[in-house]
């Protein structure tokens, strides 16, 4: 597993990329995330962002970007994997568990 | 040519049109089929140069479909760097019940007003008065002349997807909430007020990469699934037709059919036409009644001369000097023969079509207007 630690926008930032998995921690809020191959681009993504990149860095700054809103009273994060759907509320929850995403198409 | 609005700017009845065309699609069981073709394309529409270009095809496609139930229906965009208030301040234009419905209950997010309240869509509680933002940064990547520093407004958009939350907030089965298509027309619009805002630079490309990219996203790939092929995602089912869509096709808005309000004439000729109207709706009292009263302050021989040009205007004419003259030209607005206090600010009323858009709004407001110039009469009692 590789470590990567920086500090962005005055948060420290810690990146453990263990692929397909990984995580991003910034100041202490774990995301999961997970690399995807589809088409010749492997991208990293998180089913709370809502965004995807082949660079897990971005992704990594993403977070710190709209933190605001990954925790924000009232969010209400909906799974899905394979068609199913579930549901989690993330209300007053600072540190998520969150599930990973895994793979719908290709390798 | 369709004209995509600002939602803000939607009459009563294109709301209504809106969102039934969008219940008959679900009904038809048509609806579920673009939510799969989502979920088919998250590394093929995301993430990478084709972000743009894919789900500019993909809306269409929608939009058409949306047209084959009801030929006046246009997508709305959603401007969500703004709050979208009514101008009292005291209502969402996005969030209210004629429309997108309104946020998800604290306990479990589920939404249960508006048209889609039986969907079964979750949403979060968020404040209907408050919006995503996000305006600073999509304000930066816009000024970039280079698509590859234009498209990481991909991070905004995904922002606007996380703050309305619940089914839009999850990527692989986002556009099971109709804000989805709002979300995107608004994304659709800034690519392509980028490219009119760039377009005359040196060098500019409104895509890129050219070649060398991953498959899908360089200018001249076909896209999935329209082209029909299994590789790399497999095809859908109901893909029955395969077709070659490419970025290089999709560059100019207008040649697909439709125009955006910011930036296009096309948008704008029905609010001419209803300023037109309202004009001729001046109270027939008010136009006998004031060329006397005006009368009076002009020159008796000069009323009917005043707006010759200059050089064709009769020696008298300017031997009585340009001052009286200059008085009439320089009204600013409405008609010169009707004395400023009793004119009908058009002006205002201009402001509300941009704002409300709803023309029975407009006529309401006018016959008030009228009603207060005319001392309290209602001007249809004659």
């Amino acid at each position: 597993m590789k470590e990567t630690r920086f500090m962005y926008k005055g948060a420290e930032v810690v990146v453990q990329d263990n692929q397909p998995e990984g995580t991003v921690t910034v100041d202490k809020r774990k995301f999961k995330v997970s690399l995807h191959h589809e088409g010749g681009l492997a991208m990293w993504m998180c089913d709370e962002a809502y965004f995807a990149s082949p660079d897990l860095m971005e992704l990594a700054r993403h977070f710190v970007d709209y933190g605001y809103m990954f925790d924000a009273p009232g969010r209400h994060v909906v799974r899905n994997e394979h068609g199913t759907s579930g549901h989690e509320n993330t209300t007053n929850a600072p540190a998520q568990k969150s599930k990973a995403h895994k793979p719908t198409h290709g390798g | 040519m369709g004209c995509r609005k600002n939602l803000t700017r939607l009459t009563m009845a294109e709301r209504q049109a809106f969102t039934n065309a969008v219940n008959q699609l679900r009904a038809d069981g048509e609806y579920n089929k673009f939510v799969e073709q989502h979920q088919g394309a998250m590394g093929h529409g995301h993430g990478g140069p084709a972000f743009f270009p894919w789900h500019r095809e993909y809306i269409l496609r929608f939009e058409r479909a949306l047209q084959a139930i009801d030929s006046s229906v246009n997508l709305p965009y959603w401007d969500w760097t703004v709050e979208n208030l009514n101008s009292a301040g005291t209502e969402s234009l996005i969030w209210r019940n004629d429309f997108m419905g309104g946020p998800g209950a604290m306990s479990n997010g589920s939404m249960t007003t508006g048209p889609f309240s039986d969907w079964g869509l979750r949403r979060n509680a968020f404040n209907i008065f408050a919006s995503p933002g996000t305006g600073g940064t999509i304000a930066t990547r816009m000024a970039s002349s280079n698509y590859t520093t234009f498209r990481q407004i991909e991070g905004p958009h995904g922002a606007a997807h996380v703050w309305v939350g619940g089914d839009v907030g999850n990527p692989t089965i986002a556009p099971r909430d109709p804000v989805f298509w709002l979300i995107h027309a608004n994304v659709d619009r800034l690519w392509s007020e980028w490219i009119r805002q760039h377009q005359g630079e040196a060098g500019f490309e409104p895509f890129l990469p050219l070649s060398g990219g991953p498959t899908g996203h360089n200018l001249n790939d076909t896209m999935w699934p329209w082209n029909g092929t299994t590789n790399p995602f497999g095809m859908l089912p109901w893909t029955v037709s395969p077709e070659n869509v490419h970025p290089a096709d999709l560059l100019d808005h207008l040649a697909l059919g439709y125009a955006y309000d910011t930036i296009d004439r096309e948008c704008r000729p029905i609010m001419k036409a209803r300023l037109k109207d309202l004009k001729d709706r001046q109270p027939k009292e008010l136009k006998e009644r004031l060329p006397k009263e005006t009368k009076d302050r002009l020159p008796k021989e000069l009323a009917a001369k005043e707006r010759l040009p200059k050089e064709l205007a009769p020696k008298e004419v300017k031997e009585r000097g340009p001052k009286e003259l200059k008085e009439i030209r320089e009204v600013p607005l409405g008609d010169p023969f009707v004395r400023a206090e009793l004119r009908p600010d058009l002006s205002e009323a201009a402001f509300d079509i941009n704002q409300a858009g709803d023309i029975t709004d407009l006529q309401d407001e006018m016959q008030t207007r009228q009603a207060n110039l005319l001392g309290g009469r209602n001007p249809t009692d004659g």
